[in-house]
């Protein structure tokens, strides 16, 4: 399998302030990916959207109790070192007060089996692509995005996260033959990848997967400047499957 | 080419000024459901949209400059209220300007399906106060005067809004349409400076949100009307969430208000610009 990842931040803002995070473990018998994006309201959001990737990448958590799960010893991690342990101003401190809340999705391929095992909650996306570009598998299935998505987080004022975290989740799973592409990406990209035709999509990919960043950010940047492409922060993991594996 | 459409960001912020009545009969009970004065609520609404604004600025540590807000209080005399240079100040400086902090009870879910009852901090910017005539003619001539400078400053900048709270009419020298007009032709390259205005009520009249005619009104409403700037298109969709019946063309106007729809219409002024920073008020976008 050949993995790519990349993420970008917005416009307005720079590597270190980055919302959006992702990544990607294999071993010899699996792979993982997963990528999140903090909400723009809360604190913190960008760290609990790395945090959940890590958490995924590490526990490899496919059903939305064990996302829970992992949620809550996230948020209570948080709480503990950004309110109890005082490394904040009183003012720093009021906007923990607002929901901490990410989107995420992850999943995981086995090699032998040629089977995948996909979990998400708002809005970022998996996708499978077939090799003339047509979308085989949207998880979940959205037209519409940004528009106040059911996401996973938690008050970081008082370390609870929010209610029914795993009823917000979709899974999904399925299988590959040959040579299949696979992307996961959060909600910019996800709207771009769900309005674009067939052959733009081969493009994104295979431009994605080889060429060198300053490639990607030029191709990032174009899109935002024609509106094709929302100016958000970014991050996508593109997958494709050699013919023989 | 239409206006009102410039991304709100770090190096081009836009500005927030309000402009508080605090003439005496502020003292009166706005009609409400809880007893309250009008310099009570208004003083309480003011501090909520302050901090609301300050917390969508604020990352982690970090709190972004995409706002310059500024206070001024018309009773008796003009008064700035945040800041003495009589410029609206970065939403960084607030946590400096803050006069004192209050703690107010706040109800959180407590993961189990209930809730719990958590002490938060609710600074206070605008304490109530009232007392003297309405000199609302100078005060929009100072916040004229403000936004001039500032529009100089930033030229490609989302324009200014300007709330104007009141409870009467003006009583000093002037008129204060002719003030109006001149704020409202103070503008950058993405549209002039918006001015709306609330007129407060201590009885149980109809409020009347975002018209967009003004058939019956008696010449002070009439003057109010004509003095609000109409609603930019981005702002519509905001206002139609909370007033389906506003339509295009509808004024920043809201006469007759208690204490509901004063909370509603500067909510719905502040989202419609803060929806420009890509970080509106509108619940968590992923």
């Amino acid at each position: 399998m050949n993995v790519s990842y990349f993420e970008y931040w917005k416009e307005d803002s720079s590597r270190n302030l980055i919302e959006d995070a992702g990544g990607w473990i294999a071993d010899h018998a699996t792979l993982s990916v997963a990528v999140a994006d903090g909400a723009t309201r809360g604190s913190f959001t960008g760290e609990l959207a790395r945090r959940l990737v890590d958490a995924f990448l590490q526990k490899q958590f496919s059903t939305g109790k064990e996302l829970e799960t992992s949620l809550t010893e996230i948020i209570r991690i948080m709480h503990r070192y950004w309110t109890v342990e005082g490394r904040l101003t009183r003012f720093q401190k009021m906007g923990l007060t607002e929901p901490t809340c990410a989107a995420f999705a992850g999943a995981k391929f086995c090699f032998d089996t040629k089977k995948y095992q996909v979990i998400t909650v708002g809005d970022s996306c998996f996708f499978h692509i077939d090799s003339d570009g047509t979308l085989l598998r949207q998880i979940p299935q959205l037209e519409q995005f940004g528009n106040t998505p059911d996401l996973a987080g938690g008050y970081l004022i008082h370390g609870i996260p929010l209610a029914d975290t795993a009823a917000k989740t979709v899974t999904g799973c399925g299988g590959w033959s040959g040579s299949s592409l696979f992307v996961l990406a959060t909600d910019a990209l996800s709207d771009w990848i769900t309005a674009a035709d067939p052959s733009e999509r081969i493009r994104f990919v295979e431009m994605w997967r080889s060429a060198e960043d300053s490639l990607r950010t030029a191709w990032i940047k174009e899109s935002r400047q024609s509106g094709a492409l929302k100016d958000d922060d970014i991050a996508a993991v593109v997958i494709k499957t050699e013919r023989q594996m | 080419m239409q206006h009102y459409q410039k991304n709100i960001s770090r190096d081009n912020p836009s500005a927030i000024l309000i402009l508080v009545d605090q003439s005496g009969s502020m003292s009166e009970n706005i009609y409400s459901k809880i007893p309250m004065t009008k310099m009570q609520a208004v003083a309480d609404v003011v501090n909520r949209i302050l901090r609301e604004i300050y917390l969508r600025c604020q990352n982690g540590t970090e709190v972004r400059d995409y706002f310059h807000v500024g206070i001024i209080g018309y009773g008796g005399l003009v008064r700035n209220l945040l800041d003495n240079n009589a410029q609206p100040v970065p939403v960084s400086q607030l946590e400096e300007r803050t006069i004192r902090i209050e703690q107010r009870k706040r109800s959180y879910p407590d993961g189990a399906g209930g809730l719990i009852e958590l002490e938060e901090d609710f600074p206070i910017w605008l304490e109530q106060y009232a007392g003297g005539n309405t000199p609302m003619c100078a005060a929009l001539n100072r916040a004229g005067k403000m936004i001039e400078t500032w529009v100089a400053e930033h030229p490609d900048s989302f324009p200014p809004l300007v709330f104007n709270i009141t409870d009467g009419q003006a009583n000093d020298e002037g008129n204060p349409l002719d003030f109006a007009d001149r704020l409202r032709s103070i503008g950058g390259s993405d549209g002039n400076a918006l001015l709306f205005n609330l007129h407060l009520s201590s009885t149980a009249a109809d409020p009347d949100l975002f018209p967009d005619c003004a058939p019956d009104y008696d010449p002070f409403a009439l003057q109010l009307y004509n003095m609000s700037s109409e609603l930019p298109e981005g702002f519509l969709p905001i206002a139609r969430e909370s007033y389906p019946h506003v339509k295009d063309g509808a004024r920043g106007f809201a006469f007759n208000t208690d204490l509901v729809a004063l909370i509603n219409f500067l909510n719905i002024g502040t989202m419609g610009t803060l929806a420009n920073t890509g970080n509106s008020l509108v619940p968590v976008d992923g």
